[in-house]
């Protein structure tokens, strides 16, 4: 257990998803946030800026790249780890273009996520 | 037999020409179109004259000895027969006769014949032929110019101006010779032509001033027609009927030869010929009679279409006179012969033209049904001929299209040149062009996608094609296409949490050492895995076919590739040991994850369909240009039949003996879509029972290809 835990915001529209990754980031000793709502991710404050955030391509009613875009242009979010996921895997291109770390499809293995979670989280 | 004695040459007369015998050849030669023969009692020839020579074509030695009917038509023999048993009776008696005469090369001339019994006159002792050549005359028109009634309004056919001028000048001269004035309206080379035999009949044409008026048809025409109408009548009446009423003067009769109708109708101008025609009539009516006559050649009526215009034609005429073809022919019995022949021809001919008529119909109506746009266009790219399917599918008008603004190159984005040049090249060599797609560019500015085939009219640089608007089509496979990603979007997000929710449940377990519920959940895994498998491969599918697959670009080193692909896939299997066999030491351009894709899926086919054997090899190559791998299995093969099908979507091999094997008939057909995007090609080496290689290629990074990887999306 790390003496500070590091805070994991994730993304998604899709409740199970979100539940499952909330139970494995806990069962790794992170400090988990989720949301479905995409508002939310762009309202984040000074003082609660996570560690690394977790967002889907596709989220009900907008675009996770933009909400990327808009992250990394902004002084106080850009040296946020962002790693986006996708049900198409063909998404890479355009969400690393988008400014985000790294990319995993869906369906991911749970070693894959962790591993580049580990990579990118400092 | 008609035996008159027009010319007789009596025996003094005879006695004196055989007396001098050098004077005598000398005027027969003179006067060539005499024959002189002279014959013995049996009607053996003693002698002829050379005169036959340019006549017959014989040469007198030739002959000289044979009896007189090897001269004479067969038909005629029995008449040379009665004269000569006639004149045989009688010392002195002369009979003349009509004969048509054998020239050597076969053909007949007529000759007027007239013979002399002088074989009691001493120093003489033969019978004497004159034999005087008439066959223009015989085949001349049949009417008589002399006994034609003034008000007569006749027409010639001709085929050969020859023949026009022969008839016409027979008819002017014996109306010159009988004090008749006589209008020529003709063209010049007519005028030229008919002057020239008058005067060689002996006509002194500048002696006989205002007998003879000659005047040009085009010129005279222009004083009576209505620029784009028809003649006018009034004028006609003026400028004509004033010229026969001068003409007509002193109580002279008139004849008058026009060939201003002919002239309208050769233009194409026939309701004006016909409506002039008409004009002429009345004007016999109106004014003092003349006899008047036109003529036609045959050569403007060549085509079904004129029949009824023909007939019209003669209708408004007293008398028609046939053209030379017919007239040529002198006895009754030939010329009826003659017309059974043309009436046989006639009635074929129509049902021909029926016939074609019926066929060209079902073409037209093909045509004009408008199920599918159909053109006529030449090879330089200009649409001829289109209905309205095709001008409604490109938004043009047929005005439009009959200026010949349709182009090939007008209707065709740029991207599309390339296909309706190959279509075009192929044209000229196996002419057809196959079926192809390709969008046409609307007058509007919009794409419509179109198939098409258009196929070579035989021995022409133009070609008829078929096109049908596919827009429909295309709209369906795109939102099939979009459906199917969605679906297979929608489909991951469950197996996302199935996946999930599996790797925590393991994690759990793992801690708890449930090594059973552990196994069931690896396996559980498994499954998901090809699940999503399958969902890939669909979505790639669908991809693919809107050429939205997207390709990484990188050099990457292919025989690692292949050894990292063939550990992984190793490890899926217990049956089957993988072998690789040589190595390139290469690398080459492109999406490494899609080749290792291809890979696998190869070796999971071999794996698939070798279910009793326990071995799968891998072969690295190269030549000069490509890598080469080839992936062999010994399994149950794949039959001829099926070869070329299996890289087809969807394609399964179904054989009611065989089991059937699970799979959705797709990887084959993304596996060699990939290989093909990357340059190379994908084949299969087989015999049923007898496994199965497979080998695709791919092409070497050359030296000049760029360094940096990058990515690019197709489409």
């Amino acid at each position: 257990m790390q003496s500070k835990q590091k805070k994991i915001l994730v993304v998604d529209d899709e409740p199970d998803i979100l539940e499952f990754l909330q139970e494995l980031l806990k069962l790794e000793g992170y400090d988990v946030a989720t949301t479905d709502k995409a508002e939310y991710v762009e309202k984040l404050h000074n003082d609660n800026l996570p560690d690394l955030i977790l967002l889907d391509v596709l989220l009900s009613g907008k675009d996770g790249r933009e909400i990327v875009k808009h992250l990394k242009s902004q002084e106080e979010t850009r040296s946020i780890p962002m790693i986006m996921f996708s049900a198409h895997p063909s998404a890479e291109v355009t969400v690393l273009a988008a400014g985000a770390d790294d990319f995993v499809a869906k369906p991911f293995e749970i070693a894959e996520i962790l591993e580049k979670i580990a990579e990118h989280i400092k | 037999m008609a035996i008159t004695s027009k010319r007789t040459y009596t025996s003094p007369e005879a006695k004196d020409i055989l007396k001098h015998n050098a004077q005598q050849s000398h005027r027969l030669t003179e006067n060539s179109s005499d024959i002189m023969l002279l014959l013995d009692a049996n009607g053996m020839m003693t002698y002829i004259s050379p005169s036959i020579i340019p006549l017959l074509g014989y040469i007198p030695e030739e002959i000289v000895g044979n009896h007189a009917r090897v001269l004479v038509h067969p038909d005629d023999l029995a008449t040379l027969q009665r004269m000569l048993a006639a004149i045989g009776e009688i010392p002195g008696r002369s009979l003349s006769a009509e004969y048509r005469l054998c020239c050597k090369d076969g053909s007949w001339r007529w000759f007027e014949g007239s013979a002399t019994n002088l074989l009691q006159v001493p120093e003489m002792g033969a019978i004497i032929g004159y034999f005087r050549d008439i066959t223009k005359q015989k085949l001349a028109p049949r009417l008589q110019w002399s006994e034609m009634h003034v008000s007569d309004h006749f027409v010639q056919f001709y085929e050969t101006d020859d023949f026009l001028l022969d008839s016409l000048s027979e008819f002017i001269a014996t109306g010159l010779e009988t004090g008749d004035a006589c209008i020529i309206i003709a063209t010049s080379a007519h005028r030229q032509g008919l002057e020239e035999r008058l005067q060689a009949e002996g006509l002194d044409l500048t002696q006989i001033h205002g007998q003879y008026i000659p005047l040009d048809a085009g010129e005279t025409l222009a004083q009576f027609m209505v620029d784009g109408e028809g003649p006018d009548p009034d004028r006609f009446t003026q400028v004509i009927g004033n010229l026969i009423m001068q003409a007509s003067k002193g109580q002279r009769r008139v004849r008058a030869f026009g060939e201003m109708v002919a002239l309208l109708w050769a233009e194409g101008n026939r309701l004006a010929a016909i409506c002039l025609e008409e004009l002429w009539n009345e004007l016999q009516n109106k004014i003092a009679p003349f006899s008047l006559f036109c003529a036609y050649s045959m050569h403007n009526f060549a085509g079904e279409v004129y029949g009824d215009q023909f007939s019209e034609i003669c209708l408004r005429h007293s008398h028609v006179i046939p053209d030379e073809s017919y007239i040529a022919l002198a006895s009754p019995d030939e010329r009826l012969l003659a017309i059974s022949l043309l009436q046989q021809k006639a009635n074929s001919l129509q049902a021909e033209v029926a016939q074609r008529k019926r066929l060209e119909a079902k073409f037209q109506y093909l045509f004009d049904s408008n199920l599918i746009g159909v053109f006529i266009s030449d090879f330089a790219g200009t649409f001829l001929e289109a209905n309205d399917a095709f001008l409604d599918l490109l938004g043009y008008t047929r005005e439009e299209l009959l200026a010949g603004t349709i182009k090939r190159d007008n209707i065709t984005p740029p991207e599309f040149l390339y296909l309706s040049q190959n279509a075009l090249k192929s044209l000229q060599e196996s002419g057809s062009s196959g079926t192809y797609e390709k969008e046409y560019l609307h007058k509007s500015g919009k794409l419509i996608p179109v198939l098409i085939a258009v196929t070579r009219i035989e021995q022409t640089e133009t070609c008829i094609g078929f096109v049908l608007d596919i827009s429909e089509r295309k709209e369906l496979d795109k939102r099939k296409d979009e459906f199917i990603s969605m679906a297979s979007h929608e489909l991951k997000t469950p197996v996302t949490s199935l996946k999930g929710f599996l790797g925590l449940l393991q994690r759990l377990l793992a801690t708890r050492g449930e090594e059973k519920a552990l196994h069931y959940l690896a396996r559980m895994d498994t499954q998901i895995n090809k699940l999503t498998k399958l969902i890939n491969d669909l979505l790639d599918l669908s991809k693919i076919q809107t050429g939205k697959l997207a390709y990484r670009e990188e050099r990457f080193d292919i025989d690692a590739l292949v050894q990292e692909i063939m550990e992984n896939v190793q490890e899926t299997t217990q049956t089957h040991h993988l072998h690789l066999e040589g190595q390139t030491r290469a690398e080459v351009f492109g999406d490494r994850d899609r080749i290792g894709q291809v890979l696998i899926n190869l070796l999971n086919n071999a794996i698939k369909y070798s279910p009793r054997a326990d071995t799968v090899l891998v072969r690295l190559a190269k030549d000069q240009n490509n890598i080469i791998v080839s992936v062999q299995d010994f399994g149950i093969g794949i039959a001829e039949e099926h070869q070329h099908k299996i890289f087809e979507r969807f394609y399964q091999v179904t054989d009611p003996e065989e089991k059937t094997y699970p799979g959705l008939g797709i990887g084959l057909n993304i596996s060699c879509e990939i290989v093909k995007r990357h340059g190379g090609w994908m084949w299969v080496e087989s015999q049923k029972g007898k496994g199965a290689t497979f080998h695709f290629t791919l092409p070497l990074v050359r030296q000049d290809m760029r360094q940096a990887p990058c990515t690019s999306e197709q489409g």
